[in-house]
């Protein structure tokens, strides 16, 4: 089922078939990230803008839209017969290339995309705590606003770095990537389990999912809909218990991955 | 086929897709090593068969063993052991010599030796990047790596399509080496010509039945294949099928005691088979043929 030999021969194929286009990715990202930072800094003209803050804020969202994306490509192959029936053929277990997708997925592109925002990030992130030092230095001499002066002073700056934060913070991004990953698998499913137009069907299937399934989990539990599903690990919602939320926050993406594993044994190629 | 080790194995099969029934009790059994050619109309199933035979689709009845594996559950050994070119086949862009570096390593047999000799009697440049390769040349390249992965099942789908007529000559050629003697090679195609100097075994399906399984020699052995004239055709007595080219008529008899034994013309026999398979099946004897 596992052999660690084919498993590394297995991952550097597939790093050799689609290493580029993954680099491709990662640096699409990365000049996205630029016109995002231009766009909050209209045009770099603020670079103040860019605070702590504003950096968690495209961090977050950049993870969770592109790891989306990311988990959508790795069984892309499949909607096509003979890419399709290559993936497929590989002499590897399932269970390896299950393996190799989570990893990829799930631990390989969180890594690669925090190295890939920081290209951006860093220097971005420099010169809004020198345009903030700039600012305190004219408005906090006297010749400035001081409320504003204040407030700027109030705001954290300088390079925001993921788990680097103290506990707190860790959580809400352990609740951010435990989150994605789930997504990740479902897109992963729906990749696997549709045939024609996957990645559509599988963001319509998604909304449909989150709409009928959050209210309803909301509506058993008694919780409210943000206490449930974006709680942070650090603090059980009232009244229920803190093994609850880390089960549900644990167990769904196992869950969910489980399933991707037994859609890819039982894949059909016509 | 008793006492033979049988590596393809199918017993009541049933396959369809949605309401269209393809496969109903069909059967087959391989043990020899040998090229087999695999004929049937258009949508007769053949493609479906060596999917099912690959584990890339899933029989709804029956059992299919392939080197003694259940092709459905897609085991590693069972894939190290069997090679698939589909008709719609993908190459990563890589060069040739990349791809084995690469690949080489999941068959236990894959021999350098047999790669580098197809390449090169398909002129193809090993550290030429596919993408740059027109479809034919991809495709070479593709059966140059299928040939020598030395798998003990190797799955053709139409192989020669998109090759040209030396490149048709070039694979041939390559089947006969003996490297190839020791494997199963199975090869579906419309392609007759190109197949009938090399194939071992002829295998057609009709109506989901394998109707027609036997060899080349014992079709030679039954069956006269040629080309004659009104006067000429007078004189063959059993004509189980004709068709007119011209002045003359091409057909398929049954073979009499003292007629020469000559190869069979593929292309005529499939066409015999699609048209009017009942009378040339009924002159093959009994464990070649079976009546759909």
């Amino acid at each position: 089922m596992f052999e660690p030999r084919r498993f590394l021969r297995l991952a550097a194929v597939h790093w050799a078939e689609h290493g580029r286009s993954i680099l491709w990715f990662l640096g699409i990202g990365i000049a996205v990230h630029v016109c995002v930072w231009l766009l909050l800094t209209q045009g770099g003209g603020s670079r103040e803008q860019y605070s702590r803050d504003a950096q968690v804020f495209v961090y977050m969202a950049g993870y969770m839209l592109t790891g989306l994306l990311f988990a959508g490509r790795h069984f892309a192959a499949l909607s096509e017969r003979g890419a399709g029936l290559t993936l497929l053929m590989r002499p590897a277990s399932t269970f390896e290339k299950f393996l190799l997708a989570f990893l990829m997925v799930a631990v390989f592109y969180p890594l690669a995309y925090t190295l890939a925002f920081q290209v951006c990030n860093v220097p971005a992130a420099l010169l809004g705590e020198a345009a903030r030092d700039a600012m305190l230095a004219v408005r906090g001499g006297g010749t400035g606003d001081a409320p504003v002066a204040a407030y700027m002073a109030m705001r954290d700056y300088g390079p925001y770095l993921p788990l680097g934060g103290g506990r707190g913070a860790a959580a809400g991004e352990a609740n951010l990537w435990l989150g994605v990953i789930a997504m990740q698998a479902l897109v992963v499913v729906g990749t696997l389990y549709f045939r024609r137009l996957a990645w559509l069907k599988t963001l319509v299937a998604l909304f449909v999912l989150l709409v009928l399934v959050v209210p309803l989990l909301s509506m058993l539990t008694g919780a409210s809909i943000d206490r449930l599903f974006l709680y942070r690990l650090e603090s059980a919602a009232p009244g229920w218990p803190r093994a609850w939320i880390v089960t549900l926050w644990v167990g769904m993406p196992a869950l969910f991955w489980a399933s991707a594993f037994f859609f890819l044994r039982e894949r059909e190629l016509s | 086929m008793r006492g033979k080790v049988l590596v393809i194995e199918i017993e009541g099969l049933g396959f369809g897709y949605r309401r269209e029934e393809l496969y109903r009790d069909f059967s087959l059994r391989l043990g020899e090593p040998g090229l087999y050619g695999l004929f049937g109309r258009n949508g007769s199933g053949k493609s479906t068969l060596l999917k099912l035979m690959s584990g890339l689709l899933f029989r709804h009845r029956g059992r299919i063993r392939v080197a003694g594996h259940d092709p459905q559950r897609r085991a590693a050994d069972f894939l190290a052991g069997l090679y698939f070119v589909p008709e719609e086949f993908h190459l990563p862009n890589l060069s040739c010599r990349r791809l084995a570096r690469l690949q080489a390593g999941f068959y236990p047999r894959f021999s350098h030796a047999v790669f580098d000799e197809a390449l090169a009697t398909f002129e193809l440049d090993p550290l030429e990047p596919f993408e740059r390769m027109s479809l034919g040349g991809k495709k070479k390249a593709v059966i140059a790596f299928a040939l020598a992965t030395l798998t003990p099942v190797l799955l053709l789908d139409e192989p020669t399509n998109g090759m040209d007529i030396v490149a048709r000559d070039q694979f041939r050629m390559l089947l006969r080496r003996p490297e190839q003697a020791g494997r199963i090679v199975l090869i579906s195609t419309h392609q007759a010509h190109d197949l009938e100097q090399v194939i071992s075994r002829v295998l057609f399906i009709d109506r989901g039945r394998l109707a027609l399984s036997a060899g080349m020699d014992a079709l030679a052995q039954a069956l006269r294949v040629g080309v004659a004239d009104e006067a000429g055709l007078a004189g063959l007595g059993d004509v189980l099928y004709r068709e007119d080219i011209g002045a003359q008529t091409a057909y398929i008899a049954a073979r009499r005691d003292g007629d020469a034994v000559r190869d069979v013309q593929l292309e005529l026999l499939y066409r015999g088979l699609c048209r009017a398979p009942d009378g040339i099946l009924a002159a093959l004897p009994a464990g070649e043929a079976s009546h759909v």
